[in-house]
């Protein structure tokens, strides 16, 4: 992906409107899943799509290609949606791992789109939102943990520990239940 | 990187969540509205900020003016918040990458 969009078309998107709404609709797919799999909310992940391309817009003249476009895409969505579950935590003060009304939220909007709520997502559903976002981006995107402790603002050895754990109590909730 | 059982398995649940959820590209000319209306209140967002940093300074310098007349050591403690503070803030503003 990362090679049909050549520099040129990000210094484009530096200066003119036009040109990066064209660039952004190139990753538009790419950021919807990846919120799409954090928040398993249509909304949700609609508002912080739009959030991260302002985000993006306004800050795209600091990239300097230190990183890989989309790996700076994906870390702009991330401390977004962070922020965001913060936000959400400190209004309500509920604890960290989802309540029982927001699971039933997200099944649904699962079965909204044919997809069925598994095993994995119960037991992914049952790690913090730090954890899940953790996971999911060393895991199935394949970041270093160089990368991710960037995108989510925290310490190398944190990440790493945090991902250790989450693996273990995933495996273990996993033996449990088969 | 190694990849064990449950971590194969909940990656393939998120394959088939990106094979099966649909996404609608917003067009350009969409993207280019929600661009400016995202300009415009990010840019509202910083005036607001702006308003309450002379704010608080204000106070502070208020504060500083009635110490400093009335007692003597406050002119020091305040001489050394002042420098304090306007190093933290280059601080902090060199960390959102406005300042050098």
């Amino acid at each position: 992906m990362e090679d049909a969009v050549d520099s040129v078309s990000i210094e484009n998107a530096k200066k003119d409107k036009s040109a990066f709404s064209l660039l952004f609709q190139q990753y538009y797919t790419f950021l919807y899943r990846y919120l799409f799999k954090l928040t398993m909310n249509k909304e949700m992940t609609e508002d912080l799509l739009q959030e991260t391309m302002i985000r993006a817009y306004i800050n795209l003249p600091k990239f300097r290609y230190q990183s890989k476009f989309s790996t700076w895409l994906i870390s702009i969505a991330t401390r977004l949606f962070l922020d965001e579950q913060r936000k959400r935590k400190r209004d309500i003060k509920r604890h960290e791992q989802l309540t029982e009304n927001e699971k039933r939220k997200m099944k649904w909007e699962l079965a909204q789109e044919n997809l069925d709520w598994s095993l994995h997502l119960e037991l992914f559903s049952t790690l913090s939102t730090k954890t899940r976002t953790l996971i999911l981006l060393r895991h199935y995107y394949g970041y270093s943990i160089e990368e991710i402790a960037a995108m989510a603002k925290l310490k190398k050895g944190t990440v790493k520990s945090r991902i250790h754990y989450a693996q273990k109590k995933l495996r273990e909730e996993w033996r449990d239940e088969a | 990187m190694k990849h064990d059982d449950v971590i194969k398995e909940m990656n393939e649940t998120w394959s088939e969540m990106d094979r099966k959820v649909p996404i609608d590209i917003p067009d350009a000319e969409e993207i280019i509205h929600q661009l400016n209306c995202g300009e415009k209140r990010y840019q509202e967002s910083l005036r607001k900020e702006l308003f309450g940093f002379i704010l608080l300074a204000c106070v502070l310098l208020s504060l500083y003016i009635v110490a400093v007349v009335h007692i003597m050591w406050a002119f020091y403690v305040m001489q050394f918040t002042s420098a304090a503070a306007v190093l933290i803030l280059l601080l902090v503003e060199r960390r959102k990458r406005r300042v050098m």
